[in-house]
C-alpha cells in the first residue's frame, strides 16, 4: 500500500506544520489554538495506530526524504519499536491536552495561550521525528527541535521555573554536544551518518579507541537528556516549576523518547555484540542503573513537595529501564522489561502528575504533609492517585508489577542475583514514599472547616477528572494484559525487529 | 595540507575550555558563551572529519548544527531576559539563593 509507506513522513511533517498553523490561528482566535492541536493529535494517533498494524502485519517502513538512496539521503524507518512509541506518544499526547485544557486557562496567562500549544505541538513533532528517523545525525536535529521547546514549555511559568529552565538550557546544551560530538566520531570511523549502514560497518571497526570514544559520549550525552542518575540534577527543578500540564507531558513523554535514542543505538547501530565484546560493558550500565534506582527512591523520600517527589521517582524508575538495557545481553527478559516498562511507566508517572497537578489546580496544595482529607474533597484525583502509586510499588495485578516482574526474571535469568534484591528494594522504598501520601490522604483524620461551603462546591471540572481515570484505568488494565500475554505478537516482533535490525 | 590532528587538538582545546567555562561560570551570559564554545567545537570536528572522508555530508550538518546553535542561542537568552526582569540580576548564584 503506497500510503502506509508514507505514514512516518506524513505525521512528523503535518505535526511541524501544525504548530506553526496553531501559532497563526492562535492571533486570529486564542481559543482555536486548544482544538487544533487536539484534533491534529488525534489524527496523528489514528494514523500511528495503522502505522504499527502495516509493520505488524507486513514488515518495517522504509522512506527515503526526496527519492534519495541511504547512503546520501535521510532515511526514516519505522519497524515494531517505532511504531509502538510512536502509538504511546500520541496517546499520551492526548490524554494531557484534553486535562491541559482546564489547567493552562488557570495556571497560564490568556495571551499566552497559542504560543503554550504551538510550542506543545512543535515538541510532539520533534519526538516524533526522533523515533520515525532512520539517521543518526537527523535525530539529532529532532533531539534539539524536542529540548528547545521543551525549555520554552518549562519557562511559561514565569518565576522559578525560569531559572529551572536555565540549567535544562545550560545542561541540555552539553548533552546535545556530547551526543553531536559521539556521531561526529562514529561518522569520521565508518564514514556513514545511516543507522542501517553503520550497523554494517561497524563491526570492523569495534577496536577503534574513535568508537569507544564515541560510543562513550553518546551515552552520556543522552543520560543528560534522559536525566538517568548521576547526570540528573537538571530535572526535579524543572519538572517541580513547571506548568503541571507540562510536567506531566515531559515525565512521560519525553524522557521515554530520549530513552529510546539510547535503545535503538544501544540494540540497532552498536548491536548487543559491540556490548559483549567489551567484557563488563554490561554490568557497569546495570550497576549505575542499580544506583539510580537506590539514590532516585531515597531522594524522594526526603522530599516534600509532591511534584519533586515525582520527579525524584522518575529517576528511579528510569534506573529500570536502564538496567533492563544493561542485562539484555544477558538475557531476552531484558529487552521485555524495557519495552513494559516505557509503556507501564508513560501510563503511571503520566496519571501521577496529572492528579498532582489537578491537587494544585485545585487547593493550591503542593506540600505532602496538607495533604489531609483530600480523599473526602478530590475523590477522583486521590482515586487515580492511589492506583497509580499502587502500581509504582509495583502490586500484582498493575502494570507495575508486571514490569518489575520482567526485570526480575531477567536479572534471574542472566544470574546476576544483586539485582533482584535491588529491584525488590526498590519496590520496598517505592511503598514508603507513596505510602506517606497516600496516608495522609485516606487515612489521617482531618476536621472539615465548617464554614467552607463555598469551597466544596467547586468541583474538578470533567476534562480534567477523565485523562486521569483513563490512565488509572490503564494502570490495571495494562497489568494484567502483560501477565496474560496478550501483547505477546508485539513483544516477539519488537524482539525480532531489534536484535536483527529491523532496520536493513 | 594541514593534518587531520590539528583540526581535532583546536576542537578538543575548545571543548574543554567550553566545559570548564560551564562548571565555573555563575554569569548566565558567560555560560551562553561557554555553550556556544562546546557547540563550535562540535561543528569544527564534524567539518575536519567530512573534509578526510569521500563525502561531504559532515560539512552540510554544520550548516544544521549551526542553526540550531543558533536557535539555542534564542531560547537561551530569552530566558536569561525573562530573568533579568524578574530578579535584576544574572548572576545565577544569586537568583538561586532568593526565595520567593
Amino acid at each position: 500500500m503506497l500510503l502506509a509507506e508514507q505514514l512516518p513522513v506524513i505525521i512528523v511533517t503535518v505535526a511541524m506544520f501544525c504548530g506553526f498553523t496553531i501559532l497563526l490561528a492562535g492571533y486570529l482566535n486564542k481559543k482555536s489554538a486548544f482544538w487544533i492541536s487536539l484534533l491534529a493529535n488525534i489524527v496523528f494517533f489514528a494514523l500511528s495506530i495503522l502505522t504499527l498494524r502495516h509493520v505488524l502485519a507486513v514488515g518495517p517502513i522504509k522512506y527515503w526524504q526526496g527519492g534519495w538512496r541511504p547512503p546520501w539521503g535521510i532515511e526514516y524507518v519505522v519497524d515494531a519499536m517505532n511504531a509502538y512509541l510512536l502509538v504511546i506518544l500520541f496517546f499520551i499526547v492526548i490524554l494531557i491536552e484534553i486535562y491541559s485544557k482546564r489547567n493552562v486557562e488557570k495556571e497560564i496567562e490568556a495571551r499566552k495561550h497559542p504560543t503554550f500549544y504551538a510550542l506543545i505541538q512543535l515538541m510532539v513533532a520533534g519526538l516524533a521525528g526522533i523515533t520515525v528517523t532512520g539517521d543518526l545525525f537527523n535525530m539529532f536535529v529532532w533531539l534539539e527541535i524536542a529540548s528547545l521547546t521543551a525549555y520554552a514549555l518549562i519557562a511559561v511559568a514565569g518565576g522559578r521555573a525560569l531559572r529551572a529552565s536555565y540549567n535544562y538550557v545550560i545542561m541540555g546544551s552539553i548533552g546535545a554536544v556530547f551526543y553531536i560530538f559521539g556521531v561526529g566520531w562514529i561518522y569520521a570511523a565508518t564514514g556513514t551518518l545511516n543507522m542501517a549502514d553503520m550497523r554494517i560497518l561497524l563491526p570492523v571497526v569495534y577496536d577503534s579507541r574513535l568508537v569507544q570514544m564515541a560510543f562513550a559520549f553518546i551515552v552520556v550525552g543522552i543520560m543528560i537528556k534522559a536525566y538517568i542518575f548521576p547526570l540528573h540534577f537538571w530535572q526535579p527543578d524543572a519538572y517541580t516549576y513547571a506548568p503541571s500540564s507540562v510536567s506531566a507531558m515531559i515525565a512521560s513523554i519525553h524522557g521515554k523518547v530520549m530513552i529510546y535514542i539510547l535503545i535503538r543505538l544501544v540494540y540497532s547501530v552498536f548491536t548487543l555484540d559491540f556490548i559483549r565484546y567489551y567484557i563488563g560493558l554490561d554490568l557497569i550500565i546495570c550497576w549505575v542503573a542499580a544506583a539510580g534506582i537506590l539514590a532516585g527512591s531515597v531522594f524522594a523520600i526526603k522530599q516534600r513537595n509532591v511534584k519533586r517527589m515525582l520527579a525524584y521517582s522518575s529517576v528511579s524508575q528510569f534506573g529500570y529501564i536502564l538496567l533492563g538495557i544493561g542485562l539484555s545481553p544477558l538475557s531476552p527478559w531484558g529487552l521485555v522489561g524495557v519495552v513494559a516498562h516505557i509503556l507501564n511507566h508513560a501510563v503511571m508517572k503520566g496519571c501521577l502528575f496529572l492528579a498532582a497537578g489537578s491537587f494544585i489546580h485545585q487547593e493550591g496544595k503542593w506540600d505532602i504533609r496538607s495533604f489531609e482529607g483530600l480523599s473526602k474533597r478530590m475523590p477522583w484525583a486521590s482515586g487515580a492517585f492511589a492506583i497509580a502509586a499502587i502500581s509504582m510499588i509495583g502490586i500484582p495485578p498493575t502494570a507495575g508489577f508486571a514490569s518489575k516482574l520482567f526485570l526480575i526474571l531477567a536479572s534471574l535469568d542472566a544470574a546476576q542475583y544483586p539485582f533482584v534484591v535491588i529491584l525488590l528494594l526498590s519496590g520496598l522504598l517505592n511503598l514508603v514514599y507513596f505510602w506517606r501520601v497516600i496516608d495522609r490522604m485516606y487515612f489521617v483524620r482531618h476536621e472539615e472547616p465548617t464554614e467552607g461551603g463555598n469551597e466544596g462546591t467547586r468541583r474538578l471540572p470533567i476534562s480534567m477528572t477523565a485523562p486521569m481515570m483513563v490512565l488509572a484505568a490503564l494502570c490495571i488494565i495494562l497489568g494484567i494484559f502483560w501477565l496474560t500475554d496478550i501483547p505477546m505478537p508485539l513483544i516477539n516482533q519488537i524482539l525480532s525487529d531489534l536484535s536483527t535490525g529491523g532496520r536493513l | 595540507m594541514i593534518p587531520l590532528e590539528l583540526y581535532i587538538l583546536l576542537a578538543a582545546s575548545m571543548f574543554t575550555i567550553g566545559l570548564y567555562g560551564t562548571f565555573t561560570q555563575r554569569n548566565g551570559i558567560k555560560l551562553m558563551m561557554c555553550i556556544e564554545l562546546l557547540l563550535n567545537s562540535a561543528n569544527i570536528n564534524l567539518v575536519a572529519f567530512s573534509a578526510y572522508q569521500p563525502n561531504v555530508n559532515g560539512q552540510v550538518f554544520a550548516l544544521f548544527s549551526i542553526a540550531l546553535a543558533a536557535a539555542e542561542a534564542g531560547v537561551g537568552f530569552a530566558i536569561l531576559i525573562a530573568l533579568y526582569r524578574l530578579y535584576g540580576t544574572i548572576d545565577l548564584d544569586k537568583i538561586n539563593t532568593m526565595r520567593w
